[in-house]
């Protein structure tokens, strides 16, 4: 045999080869179509979607809009994971988004929980297990891990684990469960956004924690890149111990982030992807997460009822996190956002979808679930003529979703 | 001469749909060819050819207007000298190809339409990839070779039959085998381009040309023309079995002289091989059909899962080096 021949890699090659040809299953029309054609197409009569999204023409903006973009994506969910019919528009655009950031601190909460709950195997002893996991995490805190902007502000770099977690539940890792403790304090986080508990929960956590989290999970690589970032405690008294980030709709700010990755974030948390190996820590963001919120000063959703909304909604909130809060250092005028969990409610529209790419009903993997992922960024309610809602939002969702499953032609 | 020859002649004995989906028009008078057979990958490059077979439409065809209309959108236009054209689907759903044959004044004389799906990336690949990434072996090999295969000529290499049946699938993975071999040795482009210049020599005068570029194999499988004349998919063999030393030096001047029997063959004999060639569907077509052929001659009784398991693959290796180089003296 001629020594320049090269051998072929059959037992290489057989996976590869066994693969099965394309079908026409996903030769769907793309959800990013409808969502284009309601989100962003030009006025007509009647008036479409997009007109109920930023101010009417000849609106005087204030001078801290820097962005009448409204990002929106769209992520139907299957039941063991996220749908290969992803959707956004201005989805990549680094926005600040107030509260809706919290959920961050929620997914870093769970990453230290599960971190932590790793790190404990074999150890009996809480104060040697408190010692030896706060020296790993000072080691893994570092320029390779963290952006640079955060450690060289140097504010609330490490976790507070003895803050974070509770000694008494050792060795089994529980978050701190006193009153007023880390657990009720993130519960409150969520379920009512509220700034000191916030505040509490990230300063215990730490912007350098909070950082790598991100970074480890995809939500983060670098300063000039579109990522989640929070680096503010949502209080006020540490206005001058933010690290901020440029964005696209206001001034530097310390809660910023595309609305696909916040989108993405959600969809894992309620796919129970995140934390990684730690169902319990899920479970308990799922269910401070979840609607209805319970208590006297739980929130609701922007999308829901009790809002002014006069478009029905054609699905129902499983999961939400609103957000709020004024632009520019004199925070006028507000820019609203969420990210949320919704459940379609027509489930003929469902059926019939799923009938389309998968046609001999054999791939049970691939069928969208009732769920699909949300989240919207910088809607300037303030600034649309009466009656001021989320019809807009409420309206693009509806339209596009719907379009979309029944495959309307374009 | 917008109607080049090597788009005048669908290969004898053959019709467009052997050579890949295709759209004939009811007059017989032309056919439309798409590389790939439907669903297309999005953002995966396609060729189109149009056949002209009717020397009357020939005669008065000056240009090509191709449009591509994804979803019922406004059709992307584009207008090229010869039948020939490159579209990449831009998102899933459903295109129309349509392609109108213009005379010199720009009138159209005959048109053409093909409907295909557009899809994602095969997904089993992609997680294959992914997962290759964090585990030893080969994996999913090269994933630019292997996207290429398993998006673009699945159906293809996965309809091949060997002609004596026998079970397993031994059959396909060898002729797959062979196929990542040769989408490994050469990019789409360069592949592309040695079939343009191949077709631009069937309008040039001259023979020199055609038999320094067939020196290449053509296509994804890297098929031999010359091998393939020797080994015809019907007939009686045009150049006789001729069996080349195994010496580079002797190999590469024995060829030579293959390639010269090859060019001085009729012209329409040498464009349908070309055309053969270089269809992905009708190149893996015959690739099976020259690896089954020099199976029953070099190892004739063996069946192919025995060429590839037995003996530790020495027969499938020295089948390749016959389709590669040979068939060689192994004496």
């Amino acid at each position: 045999m001629g020594s320049t021949t090269r051998k072929t890699q059959v037992a290489g090659q057989k996976p590869v080869s066994a693969i099965k040809p394309n079908t026409t299953a996903g030769a769907v029309i793309p959800l990013k179509k409808y969502l284009e054609k309601y989100a962003l197409a030009p006025s007509t009569s009647p008036p479409v979607s997009a007109d109920k999204l930023i101010p009417p023409s000849g609106t005087t903006l204030p001078p801290n809009v820097k962005s009448t973009h409204v990002p929106i994506s769209l992520w139907p969910l299957t039941n063991n994971g996220l749908s290969s019919f992803y959707a956004g528009v201005f989805d990549d655009e680094m926005h600040f988004s107030a509260s809706v950031l919290k959920v961050a601190a929620l997914f870093a909460a769970g990453q230290f929980h599960a971190e932590a709950t790793a790190f404990a195997q074999g150890y009996t002893d809480w104060n040697k297990f408190v010692t030896d996991f706060n020296a790993d995490l000072k080691t893994r805190i570092n320029p390779t891990t963290v952006d640079s902007h955060i450690l060289s502000a140097g504010f609330f770099l490490l976790p507070q684990t003895q803050t974070i977690l509770k000694q008494s539940a050792f060795p089994t890792i529980a978050f701190a469960d006193n009153a007023g403790g880390f657990q009720e304090r993130a519960g409150r986080m969520i379920v009512e956004s509220d700034d000191p508990s916030a505040a509490i929960c990230i300063r215990a956590l730490g912007y350098g924690y909070i950082n790598m989290a991100l970074r480890q999970a995809n939500f983060y690589s670098s300063f000039t890149s579109p990522g989640i970032w929070l680096a503010g405690t949502y209080d006020k008294a540490d206005k001058l111990k933010k690290v901020r980030i440029p964005c696209v709709n206001d001034h530097p700010d310390a809660q910023v982030t595309t609305s696909r990755l916040m989108c993405l974030m959600t969809a894992m948390i309620r796919l129970g992807q995140l934390p990684q190996n730690d169902a319990g820590a899920n479970a308990l963001m799922q269910g401070w997460l979840h609607e209805p919120k319970s208590g006297p000063d739980a929130t609701g959703p922007w999308l829901g009822a009790g809002r002014d909304n006069t478009i029905a909604p054609k699905f129902t909130i499983v999961h939400d996190k609103i957000g709020f809060a004024g632009l520019g250092d004199d925070e006028v005028p507000n820019v609203y956002s969420e990210a949320l969990i919704i459940k379609w409610t027509t489930a003929a529209q469902l059926a019939a979808f799923n009938k389309t790419i998968d046609p001999t009903d054999t791939h049970p993997e691939i069928h969208l679930s009732e769920e699909i992922a949300v989240c919207w960024q910088n809607y300037l309610w303030p600034l649309m003529p009466s009656p001021r809602n989320f019809d807009g939002i409420i309206d693009v969702i509806n339209n596009s979703i719907s379009d979309f499953l029944q495959q309307t032609p374009t | 001469m917008p109607v080049r020859k090597t788009e005048s002649r669908i290969p004898i004995g053959f019709v467009a749909g052997d050579l890949g989906e295709a759209a004939a028009a009811p007059d017989g008078r032309c056919a439309l060819v798409s590389f790939i057979t439907s669903p297309l990958v999005v953002n995966r490059e396609n060729v189109y050819v149009v056949f002209v077979t009717d020397a009357g439409l020939a005669a008065v065809a000056q240009s090509f207007e191709w449009s591509f209309s994804e979803n019922g959108g406004t059709a992307v236009t584009q207008s090229t000298p010869v039948g020939q054209v490159v579209y990449s689907p831009q998102e899933t759903g459903s295109l129309v190809t349509t392609v109108r044959i213009l005379d010199a004044a720009s009138t159209e004389q005959a048109n053409l339409s093909l409907t295909q799906a557009m899809v994602p990336p095969n997904a089993e690949l992609e997680a294959l990839i992914v997962a290759a990434t964090d585990q030893p072996g080969p994996g999913a090999s090269n994933p630019v070779v292997s996207r290429e295969l398993v998006n673009d000529h699945n159906p293809y290499y996965q309809a091949v039959t060997p002609p004596t049946p026998e079970t397993g699938d031994a059959f396909q993975q060898f002729v797959f085998t062979v196929a990542v071999d040769g989408v490994s040795q050469t990019t789409p482009d360069s592949r592309k381009k040695l079939a343009e210049d191949l077709a631009q020599s069937f309008e040039d005068a001259g023979a020199d040309n055609f038999v320094n570029l067939t020196s290449q194999g053509v296509g994804v499988c890297a098929l031999r023309l010359a091998l393939l004349a020797m080994m015809p998919p019907a007939g009686a063999p045009l150049i006789p079995w001729t069996e080349l030393p195994q010496p580079a030096s002797q190999n590469a001047f024995a060829d030579e002289k293959l390639r010269q029997q090859l060019a001085a063959l009729d012209e329409p004999t040498r464009i349908d091989y070309f055309n053969l060639a270089r269809f992905p569907k009708s190149n893996i077509t015959q690739c099976g059909r020259i690896l089954a052929a020099l199976r029953d001659h070099y190892f004739g009784g063996a069946n192919f899962s025995d060429v590839l398991t037995g003996m530790s693959g020495t027969r499938a290796n020295w089948i390749v080096m016959h389709y590669r180089k040979g068939p060689l003296l192994t004496s």
